[in-house]
C-alpha cells in the first residue's frame, strides 16, 4: 500500500486508463463514483457524521474520514462511547487533526441534542441493531458495520427499519468497493471463469481473540471480550466469514438454500463460548458449493478466497487469476523437462499405473495490476456521496443483509447440526 | 608459486569451442520450437537459457578434453 490516499477520482482515472470502466458499469453502487464530480465546500455542502463504537475498528474508520475530511467535505461532529478509555483517544485522534467533536456517552442522547447527517457504527455486534433502528427512525442514515446484528430477527428488523424509514443502511463490506474484487467480479459475471463449480474460502489465523481486561471482574472480561461470548457475537461466522459469504453470494449473484456446518473449541479452552474451528458448506440452487473454513490455531494457509469454475480460478485476496489451459511452457524448457523425467524417471505412487494429481506450477496473472487503494476509505466516500444523493443502491443493502442472514444460519447449522435452509419470514 | 601463462592463440581457442558450444544450444532451441511447436520469440526471449546451455557444454567439452589430455600423459610416459 501506498502512503498517498487514492481518491474515488484517483480510483475513476485508473480504471479508465486500464479500460475497467466495464467494472464500474457493472457495479450498481459505485454508479454514484461515475458522477465525476467533487463534493460542494460549501458549508451547507458539508456531511456531519457521528461515531458510535469508538473501539479498535471505530479508531480504523475515523482514520479513514480525517483523510476523506477536505476532498469529500466530510466533518466527525460527533463521538459516543460507554467505554471512557476508547471515547478519549478517539477525541485525541480528534483533536491531533485539528477537529473537535462533542463527545456523548449515550448514544440517545446523541440523537436528541446533534443533527447529523449519518452515523457510523462500529459497537460489538449485539449492539448495531437497535441502535441502526434508532438512528434510522429519526431520519439519520446508516452505515453499520459487518455483520449486521447478532440474531436472524434483529437482522431482519435493521432491514425492516431501513424499507420504512427510507434512510440509507450500509454495511461495510469494503470488498464491495476493493478494485481487485469489482474487475474480478466482473470477468466471473462475463463468464470468463465458465460454469463456476466450488468456491472455497478460508481464513485462519494463529492468535488469542482474548484482550487484556484492565479489571479481573467477570463483567469487564465479557464487555472487553466480548467476541468470544455467544451473547455478542458468533465468533469466526459474524467477525470473518460473513465478509466470505458475501463474496461468494456475489460472485455466484445468488443466495444460497441451504447449509451445513460443525464446529468445535479445540484448541483455546480458556473459558470463552465461540468455537476457535469452523467448517460449513453453502449449497446454491444451480448445484455450486461454497465450502468454508475457519480456525485460530494455525495461520499456514491465511486468508482466501478461491471462486473456481470450468475454465479458471480467481484467487482474490492474493489477486490472481489462473486459466485452466495456462500457456505452454517454453519449448526448451520443455525439451530439459522431457530429458529430466526420461532420465530420472517418475516416482510411482499407488501402483505402477497411478501418478500424484499435485497441482501444476503456474503463477497465474494479476486480477489487476494496480492495488494501492483502501477499499475502506473508498467504501465510506461512497457513504457520504449517497448521504449527499439521498439515496444508496439498494443492491448494497442487500448484499449486507443476504450476507449476515446466512452467517447466522450458518451458526444455527453448526449448533443444531442439521441442513438448515432460509425460513421464509427472512427471504426479501 | 608456478606463473601460468594463457597465450593469445590458446584464449582463441577457447572463445571458438564456446563460441561452437554456443551455436549448439541455438540449435538445440531451435529444434525444440520446433518439436513443441512453440513461438519463434523464443529464439531470444530465452537467450539467457540458451547462453546456459551453452556454458554448460563448453565446461563438459573442458572436463573431456582434460580427462583426453590426462589419458595421453599417462600413456606417453609408459
Amino acid at each position: 500500500m501506498q502512503d498517498k490516499y487514492q481518491s474515488r477520482r484517483d480510483f475513476l482515472k485508473k480504471m479508465a486508463l486500464t479500460g475497467s470502466m466495464a467494472t464500474l458499469a457493472a457495479s450498481p453502487w459505485l454508479s454514484v463514483f461515475g458522477q465525476n464530480s467533487m463534493a460542494g465546500q460549501k458549508p451547507s455542502d458539508r456531511v456531519r457524521l457521528a461515531v458510535i463504537g469508538t473501539g479498535g475498528r471505530g479508531k480504523q474508520l475515523m482514520r479513514h474520514l480525517f483523510e476523506l475530511k477536505a476532498s469529500n467535505n466530510v466533518e466527525i461532529a460527533a463521538l459516543c462511547d460507554v467505554y471512557e478509555p476508547h471515547l478519549q483517544e478517539a477525541a485525541k485522534m480528534c483533536s491531533e487533526q485539528d477537529i473537535k467533536p462533542v463527545l456523548y456517552r449515550d448514544y440517545t442522547d446523541l440523537l436528541n441534542k446533534e443533527k447529523v447527517d449519518g452515523v457510523i457504527i462500529a459497537t460489538p455486534l449485539h449492539q448495531h441493531a437497535h441502535i441502526a433502528i434508532d438512528c434510522m427512525k429519526v431520519g439519520i442514515d446508516v452505515f453499520c458495520e459487518k455483520s449486521m446484528a447478532r440474531t436472524l430477527d434483529s437482522t431482519k428488523a435493521m432491514y425492516d427499519a431501513h424499507i420504512e424509514t427510507g434512510k440509507i443502511l450500509q454495511i461495510g463490506h469494503q470488498r464491495l468497493f476493493n478494485p481487485v474484487y469489482l474487475e474480478g467480479m466482473n470477468r466471473i459475471h462475463e463468464g470468463d471463469l465458465g460454469q463456476l463449480g466450488q468456491l472455497r474460502a478460508y481464513w485462519h489465523r494463529n492468535n488469542d481473540w482474548r484482550r487484556p481486561v484492565p479489571d479481573e471482574t467477570v463483567a469487564m472480561d465479557r464487555f472487553i471480550n466480548w467476541r468470544l461470548y455467544k451473547e455478542y457475537s458468533a465468533g469466526l461466522l459474524t467477525e470473518l466469514m460473513s465478509h466470505q459469504i458475501q463474496v461468494a453470494n456475489w460472485a455466484i449473484q445468488k443466495t444460497p438454500v441451504a447449509v451445513t456446518g460443525t464446529g468445535s473449541i479445540v484448541f483455546w479452552k480458556d473459558g470463552r463460548e465461540v468455537n476457535d474451528n469452523v467448517a460449513l458448506i453453502y449449497s446454491y440452487d444451480d448445484g455450486t458449493q461454497f465450502i468454508y473454513d475457519s480456525m485460530t490455531s494455525n495461520k499456514k494457509y491465511g486468508l482466501e478466497e478461491q471462486i473456481m469454475g470450468h475454465k479458471g480460478t480467481i484467487e482474490f485476496e492474493t489477486n490472481r487469476y489462473y486459466t485452466e489451459t495456462p500457456p505452454p511452457a517454453p519449448g526448451i524448457i520443455q525439451m530439459i523437462n522431457d530429458m529430466e523425467s526420461g532420465f530420472f524417471g517418475k516416482a510411482m505412487i499407488g501402483g505402477a499405473s497411478w501418478m500424484p494429481e499435485t497441482a501444476a506450477t503456474y503463477n497465474g496473472e494479476p486480477i489487476i495490476e494496480d492495488t494501492d487503494f483502501y477499499d475502506t476509505g473508498l467504501q465510506l466516500e461512497g457513504f457520504a456521496s449517497y448521504i449527499r444523493a439521498g439515496r444508496a443502491p439498494e443492491a448494497l443493502t442487500r448484499e449486507g443483509y443476504n450476507a449476515s442472514i446466512w452467517t447466522l444460519l450458518g451458526e444455527a447449522a453448526i449448533e443444531t447440526g442439521e441442513r438448515l435452509t432460509l425460513p421464509e419470514k427472512y427471504i426479501i | 608459486m608456478k606463473n601460468i601463462i594463457i597465450t593469445g592463440s590458446q584464449l582463441k581457442r577457447e572463445f571458438f569451442i564456446w563460441f561452437v558450444s554456443f551455436i549448439v544450444a541455438v540449435a538445440v532451441n531451435v529444434y525444440s520450437i520446433i518439436k513443441y511447436d512453440t513461438s519463434w520469440t523464443e529464439l531470444y526471449t530465452h537467450l539467457g537459457y540458451v547462453v546456459m546451455i551453452s556454458i554448460m557444454l563448453y565446461v563438459a567439452l573442458w572436463a573431456l578434453r582434460g580427462v583426453f589430455l590426462l589419458v595421453r600423459k599417462i600413456a606417453r610416459k609408459k
